[in-house]
């Protein structure tokens, strides 16, 4: 008997507290959104996996290895230490070189790279087709073996004809492969000292030239594999052999994942992140509901201006990939003609039908969010308690790199011209457009993501 | 003194029809009629802006008692404005110094700044309730809503003060008042 009114009387309490604790909580019922799930591959034991380090072996490549005087001669010392960081990464690692066909180096040979000699085609003239670069087979390799880590040393000069059709998804689908696996490919482009040959120039005329001019040219060092990885080999490169102001290098990740991380995974959201007008208004108070969800209770005057939301986007997106350009937001309202918490019962919540509410805004740096700024606050019945909450998506991915390596590039139709003028730092063929080929692989696999979810729970007076 | 009394009399039958269709209204207001009245019925209509209230997810039913207090409270006001005008009219008219004949033609003008002042003060509690944000209801009032407010109420109130300071005016300062002389001698 006394066990059982014991047990009752924990029931009745517990009820009670529950109910104590809805009305508290002084919100509508809803479902929180579902944090999308940010596939950003990453392997246990760094240590186990091989990297694999593909040369371009093709003719044009040969004169990065000859000194020119005068100039900073940054792919040999790049090379030399690649070697020593892919060692580094991985468990074990594979030299090949690339050129009309792949295959592996020796081990005696390795050193070779960064000599004329290694450029040099032995065979005969006709199997010895040694200004030509099939790049799309390392990415083949990529998608056959995608534990192990890629890096690819090439001058990515590809005609436009390498560019479409057959040729091109020879690139696009194992790249797609690999991106689906959460993968990325971490691209860095050094402009270095040049004193060779650039064979295949095209023509107007359909044909192709030779320069030989050129001093200074960028190659390019694709990294494909995790996100850790790639940047931990970049940040290795640039402390080593970026140090000085002349030295020229440019980097960007394709990725169909840029954003970093959900900001309520961690609880990032603070009270940091909203303008001052609502934390120092009246009766503000900040909260997380159960772990998650970040409130913001305050009471505001209807006559006020938009409420603005700030994210910094270095903790939202992925560093050196291709941003986000557009930031979508759902959102939804409820208002309560009872403005007293302890009063409100769950039918006195309205839903509002109004959905554009808030607009988003991203410079360089910040996400800014102007929190109804569609629907004014003097739009809205003033004398009400709302409840309003927001969740806020990355839509579509950026195109950063097109513009971080567009003054390197150089179209098809412009390059008779432009080695006409006899520039002495050549520029790379088509360079903008391999961009953008792998850009629209990576925005293909992209899927929208949540980036944070937030609620103010605000009274407006008159 | 007899006089005084006699136009407050006067000016209160002058006022009465106009004044119980107002207590009428306030009365049935402060009621808060059901929502198959021909009255709630008409403010859901006309008064009241309705998608603005669907948008917020609410219906009429939600706002309509808040309406009804924001009515009954501004004819309160303007009812109380107008008996007190046409009564302050009347009073005053007994001590206007009229020796003389054709005399209280002069005065005309007095009447016509009294009336003005009347007309500006009903006109401003319009204004206060219609268009500030002072109370409540009057957000949820569409344009429509407030301009017949604003026109019926200012159309009302004047006829009814008018009619109360037609009837009320002194006898021998009729003269001033807008077609009082055409009074029958009776009253």
């Amino acid at each position: 008997m006394y066990k059982n009114t014991l047990r009752l009387l924990i029931v009745f309490i517990a009820f009670t507290y529950s109910l104590v604790e809805a009305k508290n909580n002084c919100m509508p019922e809803f479902e929180l959104a579902k944090p999308s799930s940010i596939i950003q591959s990453t392997s246990s034991n760094n240590t186990e996996k091989p990297v694999f380090i593909y040369f371009d072996q093709s003719l044009s490549m040969q004169g990065y290895t000859i000194n020119q005087p005068g100039q900073n001669n940054l792919y040999v010392n790049v090379i030399d230490d690649l070697q020593q960081i892919a060692e580094n990464v991985g468990s074990k690692t594979y030299y090949h070189s690339f050129g009309s066909i792949n295959k592996p180096i020796k081990e005696n040979k390795i050193s070779q790279v960064i000599t004329p000699g290694f450029y040099v085609c032995s065979g005969s003239s006709t199997a010895c087709n040694n200004q030509e670069s099939k790049i799309h087979l390392p990415f083949k390799d990529a998608k056959a073996n995608p534990q192990g880590t890629y890096i690819i040393v090439t001058d990515l000069f590809l005609h436009s004809k390498q560019l479409v059709g057959g040729t091109l998804s020879q690139l696009t689908k194992p790249l797609k492969s690999i991106l689906k696996k959460g993968k990325s490919v971490g691209i860095i482009g050094v402009m270095s000292s040049f004193n060779g040959t650039i064979f295949d120039i095209p023509t107007m005329e359909g044909g192709t030239i030779k320069y030989t001019e050129a001093k200074k040219r960028p190659f390019y060092i694709i990294i494909i594999g995790d996100q850790k990885e790639i940047n931990r080999i970049r940040k290795n490169l640039v402390e080593q052999h970026f140090t000085d102001p002349g030295d020229k290098y440019k980097y960007t990740l394709i990725t169909s994942t840029p954003i970093l991380q959900n900001l309520n995974n961690k609880k990032l959201i603070s009270e940091n992140n909203i303008s001052n007008k609502v934390t120092k208004a009246d009766n503000f108070k900040f909260e997380y509901l159960k772990d998650t969800l970040p409130i913001y209770k305050f009471d505001i005057r209807n006559k006020s201006k938009s409420i603005k939301f700030k994210i910094m986007k270095d903790d939202i997106i992925v560093k050196g990939s291709n941003g986000v350009s557009k930031f979508k937001i759902e959102n939804t309202l409820w208002s309560s003609k009872e403005i007293k918490c302890s009063k409100i019962n769950e039918d006195d919540w309205k839903k509002d039908k109004r959905v554009d509410i808030s607009k988003p805004k991203q410079n360089d740096n910040e996400l800014n969010i102007s929190m109804f700024s569609t629907v004014t606050l003097k739009e809205i019945y003033w004398g009400k308690r709302y409840f309003y909450m927001m969740n806020i998506y990355a839509e579509k991915p950026g195109n950063a790199s097109e513009e971080i390596f567009k003054e390197w590039s150089i179209r098809d139709s412009d390059a008779q011209t432009f080695t006409a003028g006899n520039p002495v730092e050549f520029k790379t063929l088509n360079l903008t457009k391999i961009m953008k080929i792998l850009n629209s692989v990576a925005n293909d696999e992209f899927q929208p993501t949540l980036i944070a979810t937030l609620a103010l729970n605000f009274n407006l007076l008159k | 003194m007899i006089n005084i009394i006699r136009s407050v009399i006067l000016t209160l039958i002058g006022l009465g029809p106009l004044a119980t269709l107002s207590i009428v209204f306030i009365v049935t207001m402060i009621a808060s009629p059901g929502p198959d009245a021909s009255i709630s019925i008409y403010i859901g209509d006309n008064l009241i802006n309705s998608e603005e209230l669907a948008d917020a997810g609410d219906d009429v039913q939600d706002v309509i008692n808040d309406i009804f207090v924001y009515l009954s409270e501004l004819n309160f006001s303007l009812l109380s404005l107008t008996i007190l005008m046409a009564l302050g009219w009347s009073i005053y008219s007994h001590y206007l110094n009229i020796d003389a004949p054709g005399k209280a033609k002069v005065y005309a003008i007095h009447w016509v700044i009294f009336s003005g002042i009347f007309i500006a003060l009903v006109a401003g509690i319009l204004f206060w309730w219609t268009q500030s944000n002072a109370y409540r209801a009057e957000q949820y009032l569409s344009g429509g809503g407030k301009t017949q407010i604003i026109i019926g109420s200012l159309v009302f109130y004047v006829i009814m003060y008018y009619v109360g300071v037609l009837l009320g005016t002194a006898r021998f300062a009729r003269s001033s008042v807008l077609l009082a002389n055409k009074l029958p001698g009776g009253f």
